[in-house]
């Protein structure tokens, strides 16, 4: 199975791009299981409850920059936008 | 040939083709799901709220001679006394008109377009887990789109940690304005995982990567590329012009990590990181820095800024001559006019203001909000262009309920 994996992926010339990928995901993960060890209490979270806090602002103010972002760059994606597409300019 | 070039779309659609996002779930659970957000710490009005109702208005004009105007339209419900499972709606129309780099080299005529956007989602929670499913139609004269996605997130360590899934896929009509034989399909799928950890009671971390994979017609249907020496556009008549070809498969991978820390009561900090990495060969590095200030009840102040860098995808050549081609060192026949291919540069900052005012006794109340952006593009290897400014402007009002 796992060999039939990576003739599929080897198959699509992609061999640097899964390392690169799946390297910067252990970091990640790494980091973030190091961090799983710290836990915060519930009633000491409010301060991070505030709007201010949010990754991303409102979602409809902020939709029209990032959609013309995304298609006057090469890359795209990392953030879960998803798919689908468009044939815009 | 050249009165086939009557009109010419970017073949920017691909990079678009894989980004145009879409929110499968409703309500404040779907902008969590995209958008990452603290585990269990979601704003609280988002916990009273049983829906909203808004649009906004979005315009975009550039020193390339594009303007684009965005008028949109949206509805969330959470259904049922446990508010529990949300609906959602949305409507976009995307106007844009263009006498771009790409329509000029092609003598062709300032071009106006419309594409119309429906999306729809219904989400739903269950304990310390929430689903959502969505669906996407995307229509223009000379391209459909169709999206689905499913996506899920699991809250651990007394919702600390917080991972996301997200799998997506989309099938892609292609055509060509004034060649009704013209069509071609592409098909993207792509996955997404998340996680997200509080560190300490003012400081959270995200990391997450997403995988996509597009296979079809991943050129412009549009571009056409000069093949001489020092051949610009395809006026001239020393040189001939063959149609942008790209290839037929494109993996994606992207790495993001990303941190808020609250400096105050009032202030917060947030900073990001993106690698990006794919089958042509076109690396980038994406950085974001904003601070974030409650100014008043309600009133949010955002300052923030981006840079971002990439290289040139493997088979692109500022000028195709035609002896490169027959000797071509890479054995491909792909060219490319596409100036998101090639070595490139920008920078963005940008101001934004939302508002939500507490619901009143009858339940219901108000937000609003104002955002402006200026960023400047830098092409070092295209020919004929080598900055682009763009300007930005958006609002939006709605009610919440």
């Amino acid at each position: 199975m796992q060999c039939t994996l990576v003739s599929f992926l080897d198959s699509l010339d992609i061999v640097s791009l899964r390392k690169r990928g799946l390297g910067l995901l252990v970091l990640a993960g790494l980091s973030l299981s190091l961090a799983a060890c710290a836990r915060v209490k519930p009633y000491e979270r409010g301060r991070l409850a505030k709007s201010d806090m949010r990754w991303d602002g409102d979602s409809e103010l902020l939709g029209g920059q990032k959609h013309a972002t995304d298609y006057r760059e090469g890359s795209a994606g990392g953030y879960g936008g998803g798919g689908g597409g468009c044939g815009c300019n | 040939m050249r009165m086939q070039l009557k009109r010419i779309l970017s073949a920017a659609s691909l990079s678009c083709a894989l980004f145009c996002g879409i929110y499968p779930s409703g309500g404040q659970q779907a902008r969590a799901a995209s958008s990452g957000g603290a585990p269990s710490a979601s704003p609280e009005r988002a916990q009273e709220a049983g829906g909203d109702l808004g649009s906004a208005f979005y315009v975009r004009t550039d020193s390339d001679q594009t303007v684009v105007i965005t008028p949109s339209v949206h509805f969330r419900k959470k259904l049922g006394p446990s508010k529990k499972t949300g609906v959602s709606v949305g409507y976009l129309a995307d106007v844009w008109s263009s006498a771009s780099i790409d329509i000029r080299s092609a003598a062709s005529d300032r071009v106006v377009e419309q594409r119309d956007e429906i999306v729809a989602g219904v989400d739903h929670e269950q304990g310390l887990w929430s689903f959502g499913v969505g669906y996407r139609n995307s229509h223009e004269t000379d391209y459909l789109s169709n999206s689905i996605s499913l996506s899920t997130k699991y809250e651990a360590f007394e919702r600390n940690t917080a991972f996301e899934f997200r799998l997506s896929g989309a099938m892609d009509k292609v055509g060509r304005s004034g060649d009704a034989n013209f069509s071609e399909d592409v098909r993207t799928v792509s996955a997404w995982f998340g996680v997200t950890q509080v560190l300490t009671k003012k400081l959270i971390l995200q990391g997450s990567a997403e995988w996509r994979w597009s296979k079809g017609f991943l050129s412009s249907p549009y571009r056409w590329v000069p093949i001489g020496d020092n051949l610009k556009n395809c006026q001239s008549a020393e040189g001939f012009c063959l149609p942008e070809a790209h290839p037929g498969m494109r993996a994606r991978v992207a790495a993001v990590l990303r941190t808020r820390y609250a400096l105050s009561q009032r202030l917060s900090l947030g900073a990001g990181y993106r690698f990006y990495y794919d089958q042509w060969k076109v690396q980038s590095n994406t950085g974001t820095l904003d601070f974030a200030a409650t100014v008043a009840r309600g009133l949010l102040l955002v300052l923030d800024g981006r840079i971002y860098q990439q290289s040139a995808a493997f088979f692109y050549a500022p000028q195709y001559g035609t002896k490169s081609l027959v000797d071509s060192e890479n054995d491909s026949a792909y060219i490319t006019r596409d100036r998101e291919l090639s070595k490139m540069w920008n920078w963005r900052a940008g101001l934004r203001a939302e508002y939500e005012s507490p619901l009143n006794s009858a339940g219901i109340g108000a937000k609003a909000g104002l955002m402006t952006a200026v960023t400047q593009y830098h092409y070092p290897e295209f020919l004929g262009l080598d900055k682009v400014n763009a300007l930005e402007l958006a609002g939006s009002v709605g009610v919440v309920f």
